[in-house]
């Protein structure tokens, strides 16, 4: 199910997600990605929870409800690396894996990521399954 | 062997051995490769629940063996019981039996061309278990095959012989 | 090969089959334990000695098929005994295949073209597939993760499936070295590293990728690492391994060097006497050493056995003679008491021959439990349930003759269980249950009897259920007060076990009563209880031997016959007031205020009896299952020790009598089939 709607921010499981369809929150100012890895995710059963940058994201979600976080790197009004920093000063947010969407020629803003504390990482272009792949093997 | 007539020479002559015994005077053979041997009978204990002709069992050197009464599966006249009356033990398909036997006369060659296939019989009797006549020292001597002698259904054997001697003429050649 | 004669060849395969289907037992064992304990080096390689062997022999007397199909597994066995294989439950079902297959094979060796067996092209295939793929080797992977790790989102669980979904994990070592001290710890930093010995058949690639997002500042290591070979190579081995030298050149060194003997004679530092009688000894310590390694068991002819057997109970029967005439000696002075003295010595010594030979009859029931393992695990599959069979008591010992004749029952009994018996693993698991059920086959001895039970923790018998159906099926009268246990013992009535729709009553029952009845004709007694929901217990009471009982002799008019002591329960004569006639029941004989039925023998078996009336005779009461009943027969003759014989092939299966034994005078007397008596002359009435 895709909601442009954040929840609420009481912690509790969205409406009509069970407890063990994972929940994706997907980064990202560009809506043709937003939309191509909410395709993506949904395909292998997860749920996909959209923002359209990292404010946003910060802003509506709390990560006890999330259970990975997908975000793009350059974003206008919030750096990703920004995001990542911002994301793990959060209590519930220090363990949740976070895999960053990259350009190939992006090595070393990856390095900057992954010190910020991004788990993973992808590679654009990639197809729905390599990404499934990357999430598989950082959630259950 | 037990039983063998005093006198008797043996001859040398090519052809199968075949133990010949007596069942009311009348002489009849069995392939001796069949026989395993011939012993007198023993106190026969009785089994329950089995036709007639079946005596019984007896005790063959520690093992027990199933004897028939030959002559009263063949229908015959169970006439008085002989001095002579002695076990044929043979092996066959089921197994060891015992065939009881007024007595047994001698163990002889058969040339095969002494031995013919019974004539045909109008009456339609089962004669299967006959395998053939032979001819020894001008004697008739019923040839019968074991495996169907014991088979389950009592065979009538009475007459046979009187009619084959009746019936037979000096044995030529079968023809061809 | 061709030029022997056919009855040489015979024999020569005759040999071949016995060695081989040894080897190939062996083989099969091997295989099912190698299932459940994968890493155990001396069984992979007792397995694959058991292949090499009949490869060798098959081989050297033109049985290309079975060679080649054997080759083909010792490969992959060998594969496995050198770690570049895992003995995985498909391969081993592949395996166990293939050994099917070289049963068959040796079975009928008069033929034995590879087109016979339409299985053989695929087999072989498939195990040259197995053999094909890329061989595991082993990796050694250092890891030194960032401290980092945590609080970058990586979860080090996801890192050790991805490892087992590639290869197994053989060990992991946890190095403590940058742990701080207790007040330091910073719970949410990782202070460990490891090093990791993993077994794939991926290569390195494949296993840093695994690792691609958890790799520290320090990047995994990955090492290959060659299979631990069990003795340590020899120097010039090695030399050749790296390249130092050539095998030529190891080969020419070696013949050029001397041997020991030689360079100390040349020292002056011993004779030449010396070293041959040292040698001497060595030879000898050989051929000591060869002599212990043969078994010791030897292999002996069946019939042997059974001609010793014969001999023995001979000597049984004479020993009742004598005894016979000892008691029947009056007292003459001097030579009968001097006879009674010795002659129990004489019987000791007997007796104790008469066991040792039984005992030489005797296998433990291992012979066929082992079966079974095989059996349980291809019904399970089949069934697609999970079965696990647990085996105790199989060094206890039984009659040959009885393990043969039970083995068919004990299959359906633990078919039954299978199929009916276990839950499938969703219903176990709804239930509480674990997925996987237990059958276990459990044998002791008590006494001079050997149990065997077969216990299942699955459904249980639906005991109303059998009620009912043995009501409308007419078994049972009455619905009174019957048992639980008399319920069970229900099923294995005829009709009622042998409903198609009785599946899903009883979930037992098919064939029960022939179970019953082959049990029961070993003068073994069959004994089922039940649980609803928990499951079930068979349990199967045999004699300890086939051969011999205690015989209790009776006489019917002129006829003496043998009733098993293990069956009477006493002996009386009735006063002419204690026997009625009720109603349909028939004849009663009333003892102690038990009514129990009485069965008139010599109607049974039409002999003209001595005695008509009961009240003139004697009664002897047997018991059978949980009634008792009133034998008829002229009188009691004595107790003795008989010898059981066959009736002889050649007689047709008659009623009412079990086999024969012969008496001290040398007639043979007829033993009683007790169970068979009964029940062809009463219906279970309650």
């Amino acid at each position: 199910m895709i909601r442009e709607e954040s929840a609420r921010g009481d912690g509790a499981l969205l409406h009509g997600a069970s407890p063990m369809t994972k929940n994706i929150l997907i980064v990202d100012d560009s809506p043709s990605m937003r939309q191509l890895v909410s395709f993506a995710v949904k395909g292998a059963g997860y749920e996909a929870i959209l923002a359209v940058n990292g404010n946003d994201a910060l802003s509506k979600l709390t990560c006890s409800e999330v259970d990975i976080v997908i975000t793009a790197l350059n974003m206008r009004e919030m750096d990703g690396v920004e995001f990542i920093k911002q994301l793990r000063t959060r209590p519930f947010c220090r363990f949740t894996p976070i895999v960053m969407l990259i350009k190939e020629s992006q090595e070393s803003k990856r390095q900057e990521g992954k010190r910020a504390g991004a788990s993973g990482w992808i590679v654009k272009p990639f197809t729905p399954e390599q990404l499934i792949t990357v999430i598989a093997k950082l959630i259950r | 062997m037990a039983g063998k007539l005093p006198g008797s020479a043996e001859q040398v002559i090519e052809g199968r051995q075949y133990v010949t015994f007596y069942l009311n005077n009348e002489e009849y053979a069995f392939d001796a490769l069949t026989v395993q041997e011939i012993i007198e009978l023993s106190p026969v204990t009785k089994v329950p629940h089995l036709p007639a002709f079946f005596k019984g069992v007896i005790n063959l050197r520690g093992f027990i063996i199933p004897v028939i009464e030959l002559k009263q599966k063949f229908g015959m006249q169970p006439e008085k019981d002989y001095k002579h009356t002695c076990v044929i033990v043979t092996e066959f398909s089921r197994g060891v039996m015992g065939l009881i036997v007024d007595a047994v006369s001698d163990v002889l060659r058969i040339p095969e061309e002494s031995v013919t296939p019974l004539p045909p019989f109008g009456t339609g009797m089962d004669v299967s278990f006959i395998r053939g006549m032979g001819k020894i020292d001008g004697r008739l001597v019923l040839i019968l095959d074991i495996d169907k002698v014991i088979a389950e259904e009592p065979s009538t054997i009475s007459g046979i012989a009187k009619e084959v001697a009746f019936d037979s003429q000096p044995l030529s050649q079968t023809p061809g | 090969m061709e030029n022997l004669s056919s009855q040489d060849r015979a024999k020569l395969y005759a040999v071949f089959s016995d060695e081989a289907m040894e080897r190939i037992a062996e083989l099969e064992t091997g295989l099912l334990q190698l299932e459940r304990f994968p890493h155990d080096n001396e069984l992979l390689n007792t397995i694959f000695r058991a292949a090499h062997t009949i490869k060798g022999s098959s081989g050297s007397i033109g049985l290309g098929a079975i060679s080649h199909c054997t080759h083909a597994m010792e490969g992959i066995l060998d594969r496995m005994r050198q770690n570049r294989l895992t003995p995985e439950k498909k391969t081993i079902t592949i395996l166990l295949k293939a050994v099917d297959l070289v049963k068959e094979m040796v079975a009928s060796l008069s033929s034995g073209n590879p087109s016979d067996f339409p299985q053989y092209g695929e087999l072989i295939k498939a195990m040259e597939h197995i053999q094909q793929r890329p061989q595991e080797r082993q990796y050694k992977i250092i890891f030194s993760p960032d401290q980092d790790l945590f609080t970058r989102g990586i979860d080090l669980q996801f890192i050790i499936r991805d490892l087992r979904g590639i290869g197994e994990i053989l060990d992991i070592k946890a190095y403590t070295d940058a742990v701080p001290p207790l007040s330091e710890i910073n719970p949410e930093k990782l202070y460990l590293r490891w090093d990791i010995l993993l077994r794939t058949d991926r290569d390195s690639d494949v296993i840093r990728e695994v690792f691609e997002f958890a790799n520290g500042e320090d990047e995994i290591t990955i090492i290959p690492v060659e299979a631990q070979k069990s003795a340590i190579p020899y120097l010039g081995q090695m030399l050749i391994d790296e390249g130092v030298i050539k095998a030529e050149d190891l080969d020419e060194a070696l013949k050029s060097q001397r041997r020991l003997g030689e360079i100390l004679v040349n020292q002056g530092k011993v004779t030449e006497k010396d070293i041959e009688r040292v040698i001497e000894r060595q030879n000898d310590r050989k051929i000591t050493s060869f002599r212990h390694s043969v078994s010791s068991t030897i292999r002996v002819d069946l019939k042997k056995l059974d001609h010793l057997v014969n001999s023995v109970g001979e000597m049984v029967i004479i020993h009742s003679m004598i005894q016979q005439i000892l008691q029947g000696r009056g007292a003459d002075g001097g030579v009968s008491e001097q006879l009674n003295s010795v002659f129990p010595h004489l019987q000791r010594i007997g007796r104790d021959i008469q066991e040792s030979t039984m005992s030489l009859l005797m296998l433990p029931v291992r012979e066929i439990f082992q079966r079974f393992t095989r059996l349980v695990r291809e019904l399970a599959d089949i069934k697609h349930k999970n079965v696990q069979l647990i085996l105790s008591g199989e060094e206890t010992q039984l009659d040959k003759g009885v393990l043969e004749k039970i083995t068919d029952s004990l299959i359906h009994l633990i078919r039954n269980a299978v199929d009916h018996g276990i839950e499938d693993p969703e219903e176990r698991v709804s239930k509480g249950k674990p997925p996987y059920g237990t059958i276990s086959l459990n044998s002791y001895q008590v006494g001079d009897s050997v149990y065997i039970e077969v216990e299942d923790d699955g459904r249980g018998l639906n005991k109303k259920k059998i009620l009912e159906r043995a009501l409308s099926e007419g078994h049972v009268t009455g619905m009174s007060d019957l048992t639980d246990e008399q319920i069970c013992n229900l099923i294995v009535l005829p009709g009622l076990s042998t409903a198609e729709k009785i599946t899903d009553i009883s979930g037992r029952g098919v064939g029960m009563d022939v179970v019953k009845k082959n049990i029961e004709s070993l003068n073994g007694k069959v004994q089922i209880r039940t649980k609803p929901g928990a499951g079930t217990n068979i349990s199967i009471k045999l004699p300890l031997t086939l051969a011999i009982l205690d015989g209790l002799t009776v006489s019917i008019g002129d006829e003496v016959f043998v009733i098993p002591v293990s069956s009477v329960v006493e002996s009386l004569r009735p006063g002419r007031d204690d026997v009625r006639t009720i109603g349909e029941k028939g004849e009663v004989i009333s003892i102690r205020g038990e009514y129990i039925p009485l069965i008139r023998l010599y109607d049974l078996l039409s002999i003209p009896p001595r005695k008509r009336d009961p009240w003139e005779a004697l009664i002897v009461v047997v018991q059978h299952g949980k009634n008792r009943y009133g034998i008829q027969v002229d009188g009691l003759l004595g107790q003795q020790q008989v010898v059981i014989k066959n009736l002889g092939a050649a007689l047709p299966k008659v009623r009412d009598v079990a086999s024969g034994t012969i008496l001290g005078d040398g007639k043979v007397a007829l033993v009683l089939d007790v169970p068979g008596i009964i029940e062809n002359t009463m219906t279970i009435t309650v």
